[in-house]
This record gives C-alpha cells, structure tokens and sequence, in this order.
C-alpha cells in the first residue's frame, strides 16, 4: 500500500491496466484472428467516436454532473453540418458551425442546471428528447448521405489507422492536459469535490458547471464529425443509445467518480478501450451483438461496486 | 494604529440578540484569543469579520478606511481569512492544487505557471513548517493536522493578514498543537494577527497576547494576558453571575436500569477515539450528557444507536438482554433517537407535519392496506394540544414551520411510537424559549410514564434544568454522575474547562 501512497497514478489506474491486458490475452488465446493488426486497428478506429464523446463527458463528471443528451447533440450537429455542406457552405465554415452548434446545446443545458439549480440529469434528459426531436424534424428521418471529399479526407482518410483515429487522440491528449493544467480544469475538479470550499476560493461555480457542459457538448459534435465520416452519411438515428451510454460508462469504468472530483481523461481512455476490446473480442469469438450489450452492462455493475468499495476504503482509511 | 476596528457592531437572527453593541479591535503583529461559552456570539462576531454575515449596525474599519464586508471573497481580498474547523479543502484534489484553488499564477493565460506554482508552495510550506508534506498527495489522504497547515498555507498565498482559526487544535495532537502554535507565533513575527478561537484555557493562555470574552452577546471583558491572569479568571468572565432558570422541572422518581452502555469507544468525525464511557439509564428519569462543542456528544448519541461503528464495548437493554448494534436494532428496542439536525434526519420536509408525526405508527392506524385518516387526525390533534402547538400546523407542510415547531413534531412521533427510551441530541438548538420550557415540561412527561430519556446537550443551562443525573463528557473522560441540586453552573463549568479537579464521582 505504500507504494500505491506515494503514487496515486499507480493506484488509480493499475487494476484497469490489467485488466485490459487480462482481456487482450484471453481474446487472443480464444481467438487466432483477434491479435492482427487488421483488427488490433479496427478495435482503435471504432474507439475513437466513443473517445470524444467520453473525454467531453469526463468534464461534465468532474463537476459531479451527468450529461445523457450527447448522443442525441452529435445526431443533430451531423444533420446540420450535413445540411450546411450540401447546401453549398464551405466545409470549414460548416464544420466550425456544427461545433458551435454543439457548444451551444451544451451551454443551454449548463445554463438551465446552474442557474435555477436543476439535477443535470433531468435537465440532459430533456434536452436528449428535444435535440433527437429536432433532428427527426429537421431530416424528416432521412439520412443525408455522401459527405464532400475535403471533409472525408480529414476526418476519415486511409484505411488502417484512419485520421479519427489520430483526432481523438489529440482531443484526449489537450483535454487531458487542460483538466490537470489550466485553471479552469482546476476549478471543474473542485466544483466536483467540495463546491463550498470552491465558492469561498473565488471560483464562479455556476460559470464552470456551464463551461463544462459545454464542453461536452462541443465534443459531441467533434465526435459526430468522425460519425459522419465512417458512414459518408449524416445519420438522424445516429447515436441512439449505445454511444451516451458508453461515453458515461467508459470513464467509470476507468475509475473516475460519479460524485465528481477525481476525474482523469486518462482514465476515459482506458474505459473506452476495455469496452471496445470486449466488443471487438466477443465478436470474434462468436458471440452476438445482444449478448454483448448484457455483457458490456455487466461490466459498467463491476465497475461501479469496485468503485464504491475503493471509496469506502479510502473513508475508512482516512 | 488597529487593522481591524469594529465598533458598536449589533446583529439579530429574528427575535434573538447575537451581537449587542460589541467593540472589537485588532492590531498587526499579535495573537488574540476570542473567547466564550456556546451560543455566546463569537462565530457570529467571526462570521461579520470574515464577509459571511453583515451586522445589522455599528461600522467596521480596516486599515483606518470604513468598508462593507458583504461576501467572503472582498474580505479575502482586503487579507481577512477565516480558517473554519471544517476546513474547505478539496479532499480529491493534491495539496499544490488546494493550495491555488481559484488563484493559480497563469501562465500564456491559459495555462497554470507550474513552475512558479511548485516554488511558491514549498516557500510557503516550509513557512508553516509543513515541508514535509508531498505537493502531490491527495489532500485527503494527509492528517487533520497536515490539512490543517495547508488551509493556513493556502491563506498566507491568497495574501491573508489576518487568520480567524476556529478551534484550530480540537482534532490535534499535543505535539501537533505544539507545532501549530509555533506556526502562529511566525506569522506574528511577520506582523500578521491571528484571531484564536478555543474552549481549551490552557492553550489559550499559553499562547494569546490578549484576549477578549463574549457572554450572551456582549463583549464583557478585554484583557492583557499576564501570570495574574488565571483560568479561573476567564471562566468568571465567560459565565458572568446571573443564572436563570428557564426550565421548571419536578423532579421524577428513577427506578430500575433500562439501558446499559459498558466501556463504549468510538471515533469522533475528526478521527480521534473517544472514550471508553460507562454509564446507565434509569426508568423514568431524564439524564443529561453535556459537554463542549466538539468533544463527541453527537458521536456518542449514533454510536449508541448503531450508527456510527462501534470500536469496543456494549450497548444493552435490561428487559430484553439485547445488544444494539444497528438502527435496525435500535428502532426494534424502543430507542427513539432524535437527531441534531431534524431538517436533514428528521422529518420528511415536503410532507405534512401530521403525516410525518404518524410516519412510524403508521402500522398500528392502518386498517388493511389503508390508512385511518380519522384516526391519524384524533391522534395529531391530542399531541398538538399536549404540545402547545395549533392544530392548523398540522396541515402544514413540516419545511414551513417554525424550528421549534419542527421539534414539536419530531417530538410526538417518538412519543406516540411505543419508544420506552428517547434520545435527543441538542434537542432545543435553535428554539425559542417558550418552546424550549415546552418540551421540557414534555421530556418530564414521558420520563414520569416510567420511560427514560437521554438528551445530549452543549447548552449548560439546558442541562441544569432538565436532568435528574448529569454526565460531563470532556478531552479526559466522562465524569459524573451528578445528581440534580449538586451540580450547579459555575462547577459545571469548571468541569468542562477543567479548571477543578475531578471530585466526589457518586
């Protein structure tokens, strides 16, 4: 235990590390397919959309909120950044829009929890039926489909490791360092701790709870940016329930808290891997997509126990 | 020349005086002791200072210049830091990180300057000699004392001149507290004033260069420290002469042992192991367990009933030979066991006041799987006559009553559940006084139908009043039990502060 004292990183991160590991050479020995580089990639590129929206998520839970409208934020920025391409907006120019546009989707959800002091579980939960809502409106349920070539290229790209791939690293890679090194990723972390003592430090706590939302929901459309170009298509149906719900339960399951507090993007990103790794693994295997959804569902309880009981040791401990 | 004058300041919450025209002064460079018993109005007069209260009248200079002190973060901004017991840290976050929550040096503006950070925490560590304390350990991983060092740290880097420490040595060891002081005598010598707030004499006249007492609201007395001034001096300051008896009490008959607690030892909310304590609870008589802010009453009270864990000892009832170890257990006893904080533990606030009365009977006016309204009203009605209450309040959602009718409330769903034990902890904290004789008058009710109460209180007086026996508990022990008539004020108040020897247990 002493050990795990002088480094809390090692503590943190140590049982998921193995636990990915313990996961790879299982699927590996069951599977000769499972360790090639052809899939070894793809487990990687199917990460990616997940990642972006976990990492976004991350900061919503360091405030100690929860954001369940993310899935329903990155159907509708596709449909307008789609819409806007197709109607002759220049790709940049619509890209920057349906960022914007997430921000701001973000923003009004952070705005309604922190300034009449509403759960931001109720508050996301609307929003998931108003923005799924608009973008069936706005669609008319109809995918829009074939994205500009200049889009395709920067987001998709070759194949094996594709530019997704490359993007959501960067986004985990600032997001990591701002959560650790800018103040205001302080100032998210200790709304989530204590937000008393936050307050009395000369924090704007409602500020940050909206910045954070924000957040989240700029990363949902950077995600749907990298939906789009998989499918060459903007889906209305996109991101219905197994992306949100994974983009909450791969940061859980890489041990950050739900009471907010002790957030890591790092930990996000383990998360998504050991998700995709069981997706990815079961699959080669021959175990079907319905049972994958009780497995992953299963491993989001054993994430949460193992979560309470390290918080129940450290209490004891104290 | 002062960096702090108060003068005249008056504050009221409602009907209650907490500060009468009270003058107050601080000059840099020394340490001052602020002193009095429970309710006095010393964290009012803290709160004023620190921005998190504003009086009602008088005025308030700093550094010669008139201000207005209306939120914490001006008067940080003019160096008034207050250093609560509880000590708003961010237990998930390192100690560097704690140390410049809201104010870290920037960097391009964006970023943190860590450099800058990390050389300016361990200056500022080394100066409240905390240099051995990892900048990135997890606060909460660190000991009351650390945490301690770092909130006075992270004081001293917001550019604090003066530190209000509240009870700063209560979770401390002897050693720490040495450390601590030597820390306090440091920022004297850098010309910074620090405001000590503390029930333990000794320490105080150890380290104060003054000290000013509060009694009822009213600054009685500023004082040189000096060998002519003595414990037993600030004792007669803090408790004046005057003694009021605001509870008439006819004294009930005790019978046979109803509860038993044997050698119990727990931990308070600071850690600290408290105990072990012994004592038993007679039929029908109402015994009082009193003690300071702090010294693990409240602890004691959930420990008993299963709350809070149970490092050694017993808890048992006579009729039953049963062992409480869980609220569970307690409920099934007959312990009713009413809470400090009835807002939070008590009562279901958006919940009528009859319907959160009847809460734990609720089986015994049922009739199949429906509830006797008209039963629940006849019984509602009884207990607010019995309580002095209106029976209007009944309908009344329990979050908008009065807190001494919230207490009422709580108060008849024990009594007319079939508890033959109640324990109430601070149960008249915050009431006024006619509500405050009321339950009174009720306690002596329900110990007299040969039940046994035990109230847990920080208010002496309240003590004094009510109980047939007393027990004192302080840093050392539990001392008693005094039977009523032979514990008055000034002894009790000796025992607390533990200017007289222990004497003549019984």
């Amino acid at each position: 235990m002493r050990i795990s004292k002088r480094f809390p990183f090692i503590d943190r991160y140590l049982g998921v590390v193995i636990t990915l590991i313990a996961l790879n050479v299982i699927f590996a020995l069951a599977s000769p397919y499972y360790w090639s580089a052809y899939n070894l990639t793809n487990i990687l590129d199917h990460s990616s959309i997940s990642l972006i929206l976990s990492v976004g998520m991350v900061f919503v839970l360091a405030t100690g909120g929860i954001d369940l409208s993310v899935g329903s934020t990155l159907a509708l920025t596709g449909i307008i950044t789609a819409l806007a391409m197709k109607s002759g907006v220049p790709t940049v120019v619509a890209v920057l829009l349906g960022l914007g546009l997430g921000a701001a989707i973000g923003l009004v959800n952070g705005w309604v929890i922190a300034r009449f002091n509403v759960q931001p579980f109720i508050v996301t939960l609307a929003m998931l039926s108003i923005a799924r809502g608009l973008t069936l409106v706005i669609s008319g349920g109809n995918p829009i489909i074939g994205m500009p070539e200049g889009f395709m290229r920067v987001f998709s790209g070759p194949r094996l490791l594709s530019n997704g791939v490359y993007v959501a690293a960067i986004v985990a890679l600032i997001a990591g360092g701002a959560l650790v090194g800018t103040p205001l990723g302080r100032a998210l972390r200790s709304v989530g701790g204590n937000a008393e003592a936050a307050y009395l430090c000369g924090i704007n706590t409602k500020r940050v709870r909206m910045a954070a939302h924000s957040i989240a929901g700029g990363a949902a459309a950077m995600a749907s940016m990298l939906f789009m170009a998989g499918m060459d298509a903007a889906e209305p149906i996109a991101g219905l329930t197994t992306e949100w719900m994974e983009a909450i339960a791969a940061p859980v399951i890489g041990g950050n808290t739900l009471s907010g507090g002790r957030s890591f993007v790092f930990g996000a990103v383990l998360g998504v891997l050991i998700l995709s790794t069981i997706k990815s693994g079961l699959n080669m295997v021959g175990v079907g997509q319905h049972f994958q959804q009780i497995a992953i569902g299963s491993v989001i309880i054993a994430a949460v126990i193992i979560d309470s009981l390290r918080n129940q040791r450290r209490q004891g401990g104290a | 020349m002062p960096v702090i004058e108060m003068n005249r300041l008056t504050k009221r919450f409602g009907g209650i005086l907490a500060l009468d025209s009270v003058d107050f002064s601080l000059e840099a460079g020394e340490i001052v002791g602020l002193l009095g018993e429970n309710g006095a109005g010393k964290s009012t007069l803290m709160r004023i200072l620190s921005g998190a209260e504003t009086p009602d009248s008088g005025e308030i200079r700093v550094n010669e210049q008139v201000e207005t002190l209306d939120n914490p973060d001006y008067a940080l901004r003019l160096g008034i830091g207050m250093i609560p017991q509880e000590l708003l840290l961010v237990n998930e976050m390192t100690v560097e990180e704690n140390l410049f929550l809201g104010r870290e040096p920037r960097l391009a503006t964006v970023l943190v300057d860590h450099g800058r950070m990390r050389s300016l925490s361990l200056e500022t560590l080394i100066q409240v000699g905390g240099e051995e304390i990892d900048l990135d350990a997890e606060v909460g991983t660190l000991s009351k004392a650390d945490q301690q060092l770092i909130a006075i740290a992270r004081r001293i880097i917001q550019g604090g001149r003066i530190f209000v420490m509240d009870e700063p040595t209560s979770a401390l060891t002897e050693k720490e507290t040495n450390h601590l002081f030597s820390v306090m005598r440091r920022l004297r010598s850098e010309g910074r004033t620090v405001v000590f707030i503390s029930h333990r004499l000794e320490e105080v006249l150890e380290i104060c260069d003054r000290f000013f007492v509060l009694r009822d609201g009213r600054m009685v007395a500023s004082l040189e420290n000096g060998s002519s001034v003595t414990k037993a001096d600030l004792v007669r300051h803090m408790i004046g002469s005057d003694v009021r008896d605001e509870y008439p009490h006819e004294g009930s008959t005790q019978g046979a042992d109803l509860m038993t607690v044997t050698d119990l030892t727990f931990a308070n909310n600071q850690g600290r192991v408290i105990g072990p304590i012994t004592f038993s609870l007679h039929t029908g008589e109402i015994l009082g367990i009193t003690g300071l802010v702090g010294v693990g009453k409240t602890e004691l009270a959930q420990t008993i009933v299963g709350l809070r864990h149970r490092r050694s000892g017993s808890v048992q009832l006579a009729d039953t030979a049963r062992h409480v170890r869980t609220p569970v257990d307690a409920n099934r006893s007959g312990i009713g066991y009413v809470s400090e904080d009835r807002r939070g533990e008590g009562l279901v606030l958006g919940l009528q006041s009859l319907r959160n009365m009847t809460l734990t009977i609720l089986r015994s006016i049922s009739r199949f799987l429906t509830i006797r309204r008209g039963q629940e009203r006849e019984l509602g009605d009884e207990y607010a006559k019995r309580l002095n209450m209106k029976p209007e309040y009944l309908t009344l959602a329990a979050g908008k009553l009065s807190g001494g009718n919230q207490q009422k409330v709580v108060l008849s769903r024990r009594l007319m559940g079939d508890s033959s034990i109640l324990i109430l902890d601070e149960p008249t904290k915050g009431i006024d006084v006619g509500a405050k004789s009321e339950i009174a008058r009720l306690l002596g009710d329900f110990a007299r139908e040969g039940r046994g109460v035990l109230v847990l209180s920080s208010e002496p007086r309240e003590i004094l009043g009510v109980s047939d026996r007393i027990l004192v508990l302080t840093d050392d022990g539990i001392h008693g039990p005094f039977q009523r008539g032979d514990l008055d004020y000034g002894r009790l108040m000796a025992i607390e502060f533990g200017t007289q020897e222990d004497s003549d247990d019984r």
